[in-house]
């Protein structure tokens, strides 16, 4: 499993690349890691899931928990989710708590015109 | 490191001939031979190409702590440490297995989503992650049915007794276990609980496969 954390250099979005499943397992592993991210300013946050092959209701908490985090001032979206994946979030029935996109463009576009409404 | 007994035991589950893996490997057969006798080791780049073939991890050939299949006629068993790090191998078992039975992908997917949740559980719940434990994951085919029974000897832990998930609670990052179990009933066809002492816990789940079988792919 892999974390990968780059700073847009736009209104202090991070992108993060996250590759591997999302279970259990790695689940508290994407927790401290954004953790860290958010303990700088950043509050606005694209997880990119092209390459997360699983996820577990273990992954789906830390999506929450990290929705949760960000919701005051900034967001989380996620990016490129595969098949699995949304059919995993839609099983839950929690496609209404996550914002989902589908470029890092129209993610930016969403947390920016959040910013504004602010 | 015991290489060659896991590579003949994955390779007898998937029903592959060594003159057939060894041609999907581009080396011979009695290369392969040798190499489950532990008279010889492949190089990475051939360990790779072997995992491919049966599809595993390589690491899952290279583990030698933790698991033992037994595969007999229409069942496959897998034994595994009370670790989350070992989901990723069970679910590469059980993809593996199904797909040699022919099970459609979707229905795979649902297998490994509610196998997943109710290791998840065993592991953290009835283990309490804890000393070092194992617990036994076993596959059957019976028609058009896929049973997976899970064993463990953890403390009693029965997940159909849980609450139904608290949305609000989760959207507010808390842990609840009740969401993972709603997952499982809802992907499954039915689920069953025992307990006993002398067999501890034990977990039935109970999946009908589409009508259209596909080749797993």
């Amino acid at each position: 499993m892999k974390i990968e954390v780059i700073d847009t250099q736009r209104n202090g979005i991070h992108l993060v690349r996250i590759e591997g499943r999302l279970d259990a397992n790695f689940s508290s592993q994407l927790e401290d890691e954004i953790d860290n991210v958010l303990e700088q300013k950043t509050k606005s946050i694209i997880l990119d899931f092209s390459e997360v092959t699983y996820l577990s209701s273990s992954g789906l908490r830390v999506l929450l928990s990290i929705n949760k985090e960000t919701e005051g001032d900034g967001g989380l979206v996620l990016i490129n989710l595969r098949d699995i994946v949304k059919k995993v979030i839609e099983v839950a029935e929690l496609h209404d708590y996550l914002t989902q996109a589908d470029t890092v463009e129209e993610a930016m576009a969403i947390l920016e015109a959040k910013r504004k409404a602010k | 490191m015991d290489i060659g007994v896991r590579l003949r035991e994955v390779r007898r589950l998937r029903g592959i001939s060594l003159r057939n893996l060894a041609k999907k490997v581009g080396v011979s057969a009695s290369f392969i031979s040798q190499v489950e006798q532990n008279k010889c080791q492949p190089s990475l780049d051939t360990l790779r190409r072997i995992s491919e073939a049966l599809d595993v991890t390589t690491s899952y050939l290279l583990e030698p702590e933790g698991h033992e299949i037994s595969p007999h006629k229409e069942a496959a068993e897998i034994r595994l440490p009370n670790r989350l790090k070992y989901l990723s191998t069970l679910a590469d078992f059980l993809k593996g297995v199904c797909q040699k039975h022919g099970v459609p992908t979707k229905d795979i997917e649902n297998i490994l989503l509610a196998v997943d949740e109710a290791s998840t559980n065993v592991i953290k719940y009835a283990y309490q992650v804890g000393p070092l434990n194992y617990f036994k994951v076993r596959v059957s085919f019976d028609r058009d049915l896929v049973q997976i029974d899970l064993l463990d000897q953890g403390r009693r832990f029965n997940p159909l007794e849980n609450p139904p998930p608290d949305k609000k609670e989760l959207a507010g990052g808390e842990e609840d276990l009740g969401m993972g179990i709603y997952v499982m009933k809802k992907v499954m066809d039915n689920i069953r609980y025992r307990y006993s002492p002398n067999e501890g816990n034990h977990l039935i789940l109970i999946k009908r496969i589409s009508q259209s079988k596909g080749n797993g792919q």
